[in-house]
């Protein structure tokens, strides 16, 4: 059990490391998509603002991180309607960082919900459930982003 | 109708997809090349009758021996060690056959020679060797082929198709063990340069059991690793020494390519490798000797013909089809 909630410690750093690159990503981003997108005043205020709310030890981090992460999705879907944006080479490099980013998060997320499922697992039966009451073990939360995903970033902000 | 009418009147017909474009190629390219490689079978053919002459000559010659040898009683007053009746006959069989086909054996090594980078030059810039070979030691380091003291290849390419660099042959793998040689592996290896440097090895093997399994993970450095998608799980069983990145290079996308890969390989057992800077694919056969990707017709048959073509470029694109199922972006992230 003790191994189980390690890796699940394991993960979350892993997730962790690639959270951190992608917050000190986004202000190159938005410094240089606001060269071309005058009129997306929205855009740039919603991601600058999740980004200001995110707090590396707050219990609503993964909440957090996925309502940012749908942000930036929301702002490169407009840059898609920028064609000399997209044909930026700073732009097109920090493109090219972001999906790095977001593809190792992807792996990290499952590498930590994978882990959770077998802690979670464990501790639903005895005499897992008793071992996890002593150790103080509980219960741990997915990483789901599907959830936010799939839901329109602008209604998460009203 | 003489061969150089033949040749003359010869056309190729474009049947498949890949082969668009080929019959203008065909006629400024492939036929100045056929007619020194009829001049070339047909000499061997002649080659063979000699030989055929010569070999059933020898072989009677040694059994008529080996009769004059029996009556003589030679076998009577010899050890149980020492070599019995007819052996020596026997082996001469094996010699004349030997004989007989080393000329076609040298016909098709020159098509293969010939055409071969001719054809690939059709479809880009590649280099083809019969004995060429992937390095050994890269080998190795795939963790998918067991330690061997023999390597033997056949049909070497190399080359770039859709921006993936990549390295393909023939193989076989022996060991060693007493004073047999034992089977590692044999069949086709892909070796895919990766524009990225892997920190660990992500090693994708044939599920072999639960037990099984688990006995291969012990004793190494790389950790079973389980995945979401339990079509992928029921066919493979992957090992890495890094969780994230077996994760990262074993996307859903990469996983659903890696069972296309496998569907359209069925006979073979397909594994697959991360590691360094590569993806190293096999395709295991079992055989024993490295089996043509590229195989002409016999020597029996004239050259003058498109079918041989038609054939090749077949075998050509079914290296391009391995590649097209992976599916590598440009910037080979996986």
């Amino acid at each position: 059990m003790i191994k189980r909630k390690n890796n699940i410690e394991e993960a979350w750093a892993d997730i962790d490391t690639q959270l951190k690159k992608r917050f000190d990503l986004v202000p190159n981003l938005v410094a240089v998509a606001k060269k071309y997108m005058e009129h997306e005043k929205d855009v740039f205020e919603q991601v600058t603002r999740l980004r200001a709310h995110i707090k590396p030890n707050a219990n609503t981090r993964i909440k957090d991180e996925l309502q940012f992460g749908a942000a930036i999705n929301n702002l490169m879907v407009h840059v898609e309607n920028y064609p000399e944006l997209k044909a930026d080479k700073q732009m097109l490099s920090l493109q090219k960082s972001l999906t790095e980013i977001e593809e190792h998060i992807a792996a990290a997320r499952r590498f930590y919900n994978s882990s959770v499922t077998d802690l979670n697992n464990v501790i639903k039966i005895f005499p897992g459930n008793l071992i996890a009451f002593i150790l103080g073990i509980k219960h741990k939360e997915y990483y789901q982003a599907e959830k936010i995903a799939h839901q329109n970033p602008k209604v998460l902000y009203e | 109708m003489n061969d150089f009418t033949s040749l003359a009147n010869l056309k190729f017909i474009e049947k498949e997809l890949y082969e668009k474009g080929f019959s203008s190629f065909f006629e400024t390219d492939v036929k100045p090349v056929l007619m020194p490689l009829e001049a070339l079978r047909l000499k061997k053919i002649k080659e063979i009758s000699r030989r055929k002459i010569i070999a059933v000559g020898a072989v009677m010659l040694v059994l008529i021996i080996e009769i004059l040898l029996f009556k003589m009683g030679f076998y009577d007053d010899r050890d149980s060690d020492g070599s019995p009746p007819g052996m020596f006959f026997l082996i001469s069989i094996f010699l004349g056959i030997f004989y007989i086909k080393a000329p076609g054996a040298q016909y098709e090594g020159e098509v293969k020679d010939t055409l071969i980078p001719l054809l690939l030059g059709f479809y880009g810039k590649f280099r083809y060797e019969q004995k060429g070979r992937i390095e050994s030691s890269t080998l190795t380091s795939s963790g998918i082929i067991g330690n061997f003291t023999n390597y033997d290849s056949l049909d070497y390419v190399n080359g770039n198709y859709m921006n993936v660099d990549f390295k393909i042959e023939s193989a076989v793998f022996k060991t060693k063990s007493g004073d047999n040689d034992l089977l590692v592996f044999g069949g086709k290896v892909l070796l895919i340069k990766i524009h990225k440097t892997f920190s660990g090895k992500t090693v994708i093997k044939k599920d072999a059991g639960s037990l099984f399994n688990w006995i291969n993970s012990r004793g190494s450095n790389l950790k079973q690793i389980k995945l979401e998608d339990p079509r992928f799980e029921e066919k493979f069983e992957v090992y890495s020494t890094d969780q994230v990145e077996a994760r990262y290079v074993l996307s859903p996308a990469f996983m659903e390519r890696l069972l296309q890969l496998a569907e359209l390989y069925k006979t073979k057992t397909v594994q697959a490798s991360f590691f360094d800077q590569n993806l190293l694919v096999t395709f295991s056969n079992g055989h024993s000797v490295p089996i043509n990707i590229f195989q002409p017709r016999s020597v029996k048959e004239s050259i003058i013909n498109t079918e041989d073509i038609h054939n090749f470029l077949a075998q050509i694109n079914s290296i391009f089809k391995i590649i097209e199922t992976i599916n590598l972006p440009s910037h080979n992230a996986v």
